[in-house]
């Protein structure tokens, strides 16, 4: 492995392999900054407590950075390899849960997840039609029974259910 | 003990055991259980549903049924939170630090023996606790001011960074998120709106249920999506799990000193007003995890840190009663439904409550008592169709998981904007996972930021006026010491350590070059 | 309609016609007076209670909840809204949509007072709500814990002259900034105040460990720390009312003097406030005349005038129910119902007299946020 001078930043892919190793505690820099701000606009008697809380979580967020550069600067030469893959793996999953989000919203919490539970485990866990139709049946059935006759409880009906 | 309470504490006894009256507590119970299962429902707002109904029973059958909702709900919660990673409610989200590393090693049975038992055992430990302290209630519920609860606060986020594992600082930033997104809604004293950035929904500021649900359970959800992992536990088959439910019970007298221990933190902690419900189980985690020494494993299933938490949030409950019976003031949500059922019924607790009406609150201590010992029992005999879950295949569960999920975001508010949110916090919670940053402290900071904030307004304004001297209160002192203690005794553990590990590596290379 | 048929020979006129629109519109009048309810059938209502559960506005709404079901025919589900003294939940019910599915009782001299900042982001009873009517009247007690060595108001008064006296209060929407600085104005007792107990339970809990000399607390939430003897009563803020006060409640309040009035404290003390006679009857009629204004079921405001006409009915109809009275009896809730119209005129005598009041309380608020 080449040698390479201490000093931070010197080494090809120094600041991206920081990034990769401290996305976290960046993106939390960001809230608490995003929150700071937000605190100028408030009176006296309601800011002091939450910029306290904020000024100590930066002071915090800004030495395991400092602490983290010193440690990548001792440890030059060590190159990681970005994350890419492991990220965009995370796709399907979302895309699943923002489908039951819609269907939730649209048809209610019964139907909405039925059909969710129905779709997901005949397209993405690849079951069986019956299966995949008994299992969301018995779902829909477990929530009108215990909730909607059992305990008596409001069930969301979805914003279609508005409209009719 | 007073003779007077013995023999109200026997004719209770003997009124819960009658006929029909058994059938009640037996009834409260289910009802309280199959509620209770629901991710984010709990026994506060089973009770809150019940008391229109209850209006014109008699003071027997209400007591034994309000007993019944108050320990029957505590343990299905530990249930998902064992089997799923979901927590129950707010107080379970510690179970879920040990239980389900359990279950993903096969040993779900163990767990769930271990947390029946301890359960069980450790609401024995508040009700005797309870009952022995009736004399004493009054002053018992004196003993804390602005200032302690202020240094219960604070020392309750230090000792959950400080034991998060990895990076305590990582562990106190994720505290200081905790704080910063609690402070999001109304300011509670001003009624200025803080943090909301034009939102509607943020009004009310985050509520507990769905940043809980989101952080642990969707988060782990989307973990198993994108892992791909077959079953919860490894396993496909039931002969496959190892551990059983007996290694479990035997596990909570085989460590019998921290089990005693926790109870007490969960008795204390749940005798304290308007602490809340969560922290009894958090504090005895740092406790037992404080006291494990070099051989824990902490946060990969050792045994001790589910036992400690599930002692201390059964045992809580008979805290709770305290100055919720002596001085009609409630330990917590659920007191706080009890006692405004008691008030509907005519009741008034305080003293009149111990001295006219002693043998009522007997009927209720026994019922949650009775009730605790059922759910406990029916948890042992449902250990092997519940540990079966974890050898479903994942495919199959998840949509039972998350439709758990979204039912207990959507039953608590009925606002869609809810399970957005859970989700909001379900990806957060995941990225949080793999990027090795815990989640703990996160959820703990949330419980504990409205004690904060307000008891440090308290406490600065009573000092200011000379009605308090902050540094000459023994239990405050002992509080700062215990959070300094927390905060460096890491930093100085490890040096130490590095220390002696560099002499060592020292004096053998200076032995090998001789 | 009639008349309109009575014009044309009796064998010429379109009876049946006539009939038939007679009937119609009948039943249209009677089918609106139904709808504007069955209006609310299906989806639950929302009743928002501004303050924990187990406090007095959560005792009402449960004792309500039953009668006020049958009533209306519909399922009502409780939400607790606590924060800044029931701010909080006040805004929570004038936000919502005025459609009858949101509901809740308020303080409505507690609002008053916290509308008096300027930038208040306090709902204003008079405007920002539809009255349907009040369930009950606050009232207010000065106590004291068991262990503070202060006995009377007499001997509170005697440690008034050496150094003001400290309440523990709740906060923004607190009626308590009413009673505390028009009680010391009238008493010529200087005072601090302490913010942030949120409940009667954490104001008693800070009077019994010494925190503060005194605390206010309605009769309902006193009675029971009365009764245990763990709270002292010092001062009745206004005479007892004629009802709405339980028998228990009473007997624990003889012997504890009443602020105002022939045999009042407040004219015992004109000598040290300089007051006038007049005065002191003034602020007397003051404070009655704010608290009458009491406990109020509202809902958002422009609520359509159908259905506002019919949950207020219901409400009049469930508080004058023997069962509703026999229920609130048993939980030594007192009962001082006003219908919709007799609400809001109370309302805005309130008002009136609270303006007479404005720099004493707007200081008030003002040094508790400091």
């Amino acid at each position: 492995m080449m040698k390479v001078s201490n000093r931070p930043g010197a080494m090809p892919g120094f600041w991206r392999n920081y990034w990769s190793r401290n996305r976290i505690t960046i993106f939390l820099g960001v809230v608490t900054c995003i929150f700071l701000a937000d605190s100028l606009q408030l009176g006296r008697a309601s800011a002091w407590v939450p910029r306290l809380i904020l000024l100590t979580t930066l002071s915090l967020i800004v030495l395991l950075l400092g602490r983290e550069l010193r440690v990548q600067s001792a440890g030059a030469g060590v190159t990681a390899i970005p994350d890419t893959k492991g990220i965009l793996s995370i796709v399907p999953a979302l895309g699943w849960i923002g489908a039951m989000l819609m269907l939730v919203w649209l048809l209610g919490v019964s139907m909405g997840l039925m059909l969710f539970c129905f779709g997901y485990l005949r397209w993405y866990a690849n079951e069986s039609w019956s299966m995949s139709g008994v299992l969301a049946g018995g779902l829909g059935l477990f929530i009108q029974g215990v909730f909607g006759l059992l305990f008596k409880m409001p069930l969301y009906q979805g914003v279609l259910s508005a409209l009719t | 003990m007073d003779a007077t309470v013995v023999n109200a504490a026997l004719e209770g006894l003997s009124l819960v055991f009658s006929w029909p009256y058994f059938m009640y507590t037996i009834a409260g119970t289910l009802l309280a259980m199959l509620f209770s299962a629901v991710p984010g429902l709990n026994s506060s707002t089973l009770m809150a549903l019940a008391i229109p109904l209850t209006l014109t029973w008699d003071p027997v059958p209400l007591m034994l049924v309000f007993g019944a909702f108050v320990g029957g709900a505590t343990f299905m919660g530990s249930i998902t939170a064992i089997l799923f990673n979901i927590p129950g409610k707010s107080q379970n989200a510690v179970t879920l630090l040990d239980g389900y590393p359990l279950t993903q090693q096969g040993m779900a049975k163990t767990a769930i023996g271990c947390a029946a038992a301890s359960s069980a055992l450790g609401s024995t430990f508040g009700i005797f606790f309870l009952i022995g302290l009736i004399p004493f209630m009054r002053e018992a519920a004196m003993l804390l001011g602005p200032p302690e609860y202020l240094m219960l606060a604070i020392w309750g986020l230090t000792t959950l960074a400080a034991l998060s594992g990895g990076s305590m600082l990582k562990g106190l930033i994720v505290a200081g998120l905790g704080l910063q997104l609690a402070l999001i809604g109304y300011d509670p004293r001003t009624a200025e709106l803080r943090f909301t950035f034009g939102l509607d929904y943020l009004h009310d500021g985050l509520s507990l249920v769905p940043v809980f649900l989101g952080v642990f359970a969707l988060a782990e959800v989307i973990d198993l999506m994108v892992s791909r992992k077959q079953t919860l536990s490894g396993k496909h088959h039931m002969e496959e799990l190892t551990g059983s439910v007996w290694e479990g019970v035997q596990s909570v007298f085989r460590h019998f000193g921290l089990f005693l221990r926790s109870s007490l933190i969960g008795t204390v902690i749940g005798a304290i007003p308007g602490v809340g419900s969560s922290v009894a189980g958090f504090v005895a985690y740092g406790h037992a995890r404080q006291t494990a020494g070099r051989t824990s494993r902490f946060g990969r299933g050792d045994i001790r840190g589910l036992l400690a938490p599930e002692a201390a949030n059964d045992a809580k409950d008979g805290g709770a009663l305290i100055p919720t019976l002596a001085l009609g003031i409630p330990g917590g949500t659920g007191t706080a439904v009890l006692l405004g059922a008691l008030t509907l019924h005519g009741m008034s607790p305080g003293r009149e409550m111990l001295t006219d009406n002693l043998v009522l609150v007997f009927v209720l201590i026994w019922s949650l008592f009775l009730s605790n010992w059922i759910t406990s029992l029916l948890g042992l005999l449902l250990v092997n169709p519940m540990a079966r879950l974890s050898t479903i295949r994942t495919t199959r569960l998840l949509p039972f998981i998350i439709a758990l999920s979204v039912i207990g975001c959507l039953q608590f508010r009925g606002l869609m904007a809810d399970v957005v949110c859970a989700v909001l916090f379900g990806l957060l919670g995941y990225l949080m996972k793999r990027h090795d940053w815990p989640r703990i402290p996160l959820a703990i900071a949330i419980v504990l930021a409205p004690l904060f904030e307000t008891n440090l307004h308290l406490t600065l304004r009573l000092h200011e006026l000379e009605r308090i001297v902050f540094w000459t209160r023994p239990l405050v002192l002992i509080l700062i010491a215990m959070t300094l203690v927390n905060l460096f005794l890491p930093a100085i553990s490890s040096r130490l350590n590095a220390n002696r590990q560099g002499q060592r590596e020292g004096s053998s290379a200076g032995d090998e070059s001789e | 309609m009639v008349s309109a048929c009575q014009h044309l020979p009796a064998t010429q006129r379109p009876l049946n016609s006539c009939a038939v629109f007679i009937v119609f519109f009948l039943f249209s009048i009677a089918s609106v007076a139904a709808t504007s309810c069955s209006s609310l059938s299906g989806e639950p209502v929302l009743w928002v209670v501004p303050s924990k559960p187990g406090g007095g506005y959560d005792a009402y709404s449960r004792l309500l909840q039953p009668f006020m079901e049958k009533a209306l025919n519909v399922h009502i589900r409780i939400e607790n809204r606590s924060a800044a003294g029931g701010v909080v939940g006040a805004m929570a019910i004038r936000d919502a949509q005025a459609d009858g599915r949101t509901l809740g009782i308020i303080n409505a001299p507690g609002l008053l007072a916290a509308n008096m900042l300027p930038n208040a982001p306090a709902p204003d009873p008079r405007q920002d709500f539809t009255i349907l009517g009040k369930v009950a009247e606050q009232h207010v007690v000065m106590l004291t814990g068991k262990h503070s060595g202060i006995s009377d108001i007499n001997s509170l008064l005697a440690i008034s002259r050496t150094r003001p006296i400290l309440a523990g209060i709740r906060d923004a929407g607190s009626s308590n900034f009413i009673t505390l600085p028009i009680t010391a104005s009238l008493l010529g007792m200087d005072y601090a105040v302490v913010t942030g107990y949120v409940g009667s339970g954490a104001r008693t809990l800070a009077a019994l460990r010494g925190e503060v000399d005194v605390i206010f607390l309605n009769m309902d939430s006193a009675r029971r720390y009365i009764a245990s003897n763990e709270l002292v009563p010092l001062l009745q803020i206004t005479d007892p009312p004629n009802i709405g006060l339980s028998d228990e409640s009473r007997s624990l309040l003889t012997g504890v003097p009443v602020l105002s009035g022939e045999q009042g404290v407040a004219r015992r003390q004109i000598d040290t406030t300089g007051l006038t006679m007049e005065d002191v009857e003034a602020g007397a009629v003051a404070l009655a005349r704010i608290f009458a204004a009491g406990r109020l079921v509202v809902a958002p405001r422009n609520l359509p005038d159908t259905v506002s006409h019919c949950i207020a009915t219901a409400l009049e109809d469930v508080m004058a129910n023997p069962e509703f009275l026999q229920a609130a009896s048993k939980a030594n809730l007192g009962i001082n119902s006003e219908n919709a119209e007799g609400a809001r005129k109370l309302l805005s005598l309130a008002a009136a007299e609270l303006d007479k009041f404005q720099p004493e309380i707007r200081a008030a608020i003002g040094e508790a946020r400091r």
